[in-house]
């Protein structure tokens, strides 16, 4: 074994450390909180598999984040950390409603692909916004795509209240979204589409784009040294922005299609909090799009079963949140196990060496 | 006058100063941070959590003063919490902030439902709140009293801890530490400095900063917890102390900017203006705040390359031919 599968293992079984940790974390807090915590802890843990409505659930839990996940290891690949998938996520699921709402030359399922255009280019733009004064100004990045997060959801919530809102239906929400451009269910009796496929040939795109491109290579060559990648010719400039755009795109794509099948109208009054959760996804899966899938299935199912939890027991769902925080901080410490590390690395190099 | 009327009120002026208490506070507590070198993402969370402390010793105490101490402790934790992640764990700055917030989101909301048994507010408990003053001779001046009296303690310590921030940054041997650490840390290492703990110090102390202006919010604005009351003021506070050049002076009229747009959104909604448009505002200054900020900066910082270039040419010539 080389030093860097040695890494590898070593990082893989910390994430699980990590993991477990916060589980551990979540297992005391339920026994505190608790009247009824074995109820509770049934029903967080085997729950989301008790019928087949909750597994549609689970599905459905996973999918967005798969797409924000993903977002955020493009995103970040260049190293510059911005929030804009948080901002793009929203404004992807208000494109989409309102493409399909008022433009009335297309039907069906060419309205659906030419929404889902639209919203490519909308969001990709946007998110261009905070790198673009990063690079040319140099601020800070984060702070400008935080707070460009909350203009783009008053734009979108403008368009919303003032074009789409239906004020004759009981239900708060846009107009009802065309039914014939929705998506085809997979399984029957759940909101599980082909928003999955997608999903997941999304992972392999964005594996593929970012691993077997030239410009993938690139970017995430600047992510690991941008002067060097600045001195043997990259351009530096287009690639960061080329990043914000695929992964802002990425983001919004996710908020496009959940307006296809899973929800009868656009009906969001705040920002989604996606943006954040697919930081987690991120920090979980490495920021290797390879490892997303698991990332997002792990917190969907966490998720789910917090929400089932909230409903079958005393445990609020928040916990949720409690879980997440624990599990970032150990997997985002370098420093956690980093003396461990060393030493296993040392024993074992020492036993290698002793052999030959 | 008519429409234009609405600003030019006393009230409307007393109204900036009021929203602009908590945003004071928490870009002083970024700025602290900041000369220390770190960018301090939780104060949004920092508030909220000490918000909710004071709330809830109050409530159960019936103690004010043991409230405030109990508020500000958790936001100096919260503050050595985040340097302890950052620094000593050595985890991304931004990561830290992610998991910090994603923590206070779901422990304030837990704690309360826990406490009493209500997941949006504290209004199920009788908490206690910091009153108000009126300033004895300021207060008879026509114009002037009405904007500058009768304003919460809260508002007063903050434009006092403006000047504090200010002494305590530019005339203490710690304020010396703390800029030097954040400058260049090695450099600090170098004459025997210890920069973790000067780190830790700064953070904590941005902890404080950060408390007072949650508690105000719940304490002196109004008297009740409600889950998300911060509602990105930490974040606004951010942004307030970049645009401010990282003087505290320059901060805290930034923060009254900030107030002025907030105050500004709230006359134009009563007027029915479209409310989205308006409550965009204050973002829309800070990010151009920003930009204009950081264009001046960079252009200072290009003449000053320019000049070191021309003058290291001039002394070159004068030795060698090219």
């Amino acid at each position: 074994m080389s030093n860097k599968q040695l890494n590898q293992v070593f990082s893989f079984m910390k994430t699980l450390l990590a993991i477990f940790i916060a589980m551990i974390f979540a297992l005391m807090i339920i026994l505190i909180v608790s009247d009824e915590p074995l109820t509770a802890l049934h029903s967080f843990l085997i729950g989301p598999f008790t019928s087949q409505r909750r597994i549609g659930n689970l599905i459905e839990n996973i999918v967005p984040l798969i797409y924000v996940g993903l977002g955020v290891c493009i995103l970040w690949a260049t190293g510059k950390r911005t929030l804009s998938g948080e901002g793009c996520y929203y404004f992807g699921g208000l494109m989409a409603a309102a493409v399909s709402l008022k433009f009335i030359l297309l039907h069906g399922k060419s309205l659906t692909v030419f929404a889902m255009l639209a919203v490519i280019a909308v969001c990709g733009l946007m998110a261009l916004l905070p790198m673009y004064v990063n690079l040319k100004y140099g601020t800070d990045a984060f702070v400008v795509s935080l707070l460009f997060n909350y203009v783009m959801f008053y734009i979108g919530n403008y368009i919303f209240s003032n074009y789409l809102m239906d004020i004759t239906s009981t239900s708060s929400g846009s107009y009802p979204l065309p039914e014939d451009s929705f998506l085809t269910t997979l399984i029957p009796g759940t909101k599980v589409n082909t928003n999955l496929v997608i999903a997941l040939v999304m992972i392999v795109l964005v594996w593929f784009f970012l691993y077997k491109t030239k410009w993938g290579y690139s970017i995430r060559l600047i992510g690991i040294n941008p002067h060097f990648a600045k001195c043997i010719g990259i351009n530096v400039f287009g690639m960061c922005l080329l990043a914000q755009f695929l992964g802002g795109a990425l983001s919004g794509f996710g908020g496009g299609m959940e307006m296809f099948g899973r929800n009868p109208r656009f009906a969001w009054f705040s920002l989604t909090n996606l943006g954040w959760d697919g930081i987690m996804v991120a920090t979980l899966a490495k920021y290797k799009p390879q490892y997303v899938l698991f990332a997002a299935i792990f917190l969907g199912y966490v998720r789910t079963g917090a929400d089932i939890m909230n409903r079958s027991s005393d445990v609020a769902s928040e916990i949720v949140l409690i879980i997440q925080a624990i599990m970032i901080l150990f997997i985002g410490a370098n420093a956690f196990l980093a003396g461990t590390q060393q030493k296993l690395r040392v024993k074992y190099n020492e036993k290698v060496e002793k052999e030959a | 006058m008519g429409f234009l009327g609405n600003f030019l009120t006393t009230g409307f002026f007393y109204t900036v100063i009021r929203v602009s208490t908590p945003l004071i506070f928490a870009s002083l507590s970024s700025l602290i941070a900041r000369k220390a070198g770190v960018t301090n993402i939780t104060i949004d969370s920092t508030m909220l959590m000490s918000a909710l402390t004071g709330v809830l010793v109050s409530a159960f105490t019936q103690n004010l003063f043991l409230a405030l101490l109990c508020g500000m402790a958790v936001g100096v934790v919260m503050g050595i919490f985040m340097g302890y992640f950052h620094i000593l764990m050595n985890t991304n700055m931004i990561l830290t902030g992610v998991a910090i917030n994603t923590f206070t989101n779901g422990a304030t909301v837990m704690i309360l439902y826990a406490f009493t048994g209500d997941k949006g507010s504290s209004s199920m408990i009788k908490s206690l709140g910091v009153p108000g003053v009126e300033i004895p001779l300021i207060k008879d001046i026509p114009i002037l009293g009405e904007i500058l009296s009768g304003h919460n303690i809260f508002t007063y310590v903050a434009f006092l801890l403006v000047i504090v921030a200010w002494f305590l940054m530019y005339r203490t041997p710690l304020g010396l530490r703390i800029r030097a650490v954040g400058e260049n840390d090695s450099a600090a290492k170098s004459v025997g400095e210890n920069p973790t703990k000067i780190k830790l110090i700064a953070l904590g102390l941005s902890g404080f900063f950060a408390s007072l202006g949650g508690m105000y919010l719940s304490m002196g604005n109004m008297q009740v917890f409600i889950v998300n009351m911060t509602s990105s003021r930490g974040f606004i506070g951010v942004a307030a102390d970049a645009m401010g050049r990282g003087n505290p002076v320059g901060a805290m009229f930034s923060s009254l900017l900030f107030g002025c747009a907030n105050a500004v959104a709230n006359v134009l909604q009563i007027n029915s203006f479209s409310t989205d448009v308006v409550m965009a505002i204050p973002y829309v200054v800070s990010i151009v705040g920003i930009i204009v900020y950081s264009m001046r900066e960079k252009s200072k910082r290009d003449s000053k390359i320019k000049r070191a270039i021309a003058e290291a040419e001039k002394n070159a010539g004068a030795e060698t031919v090219f």
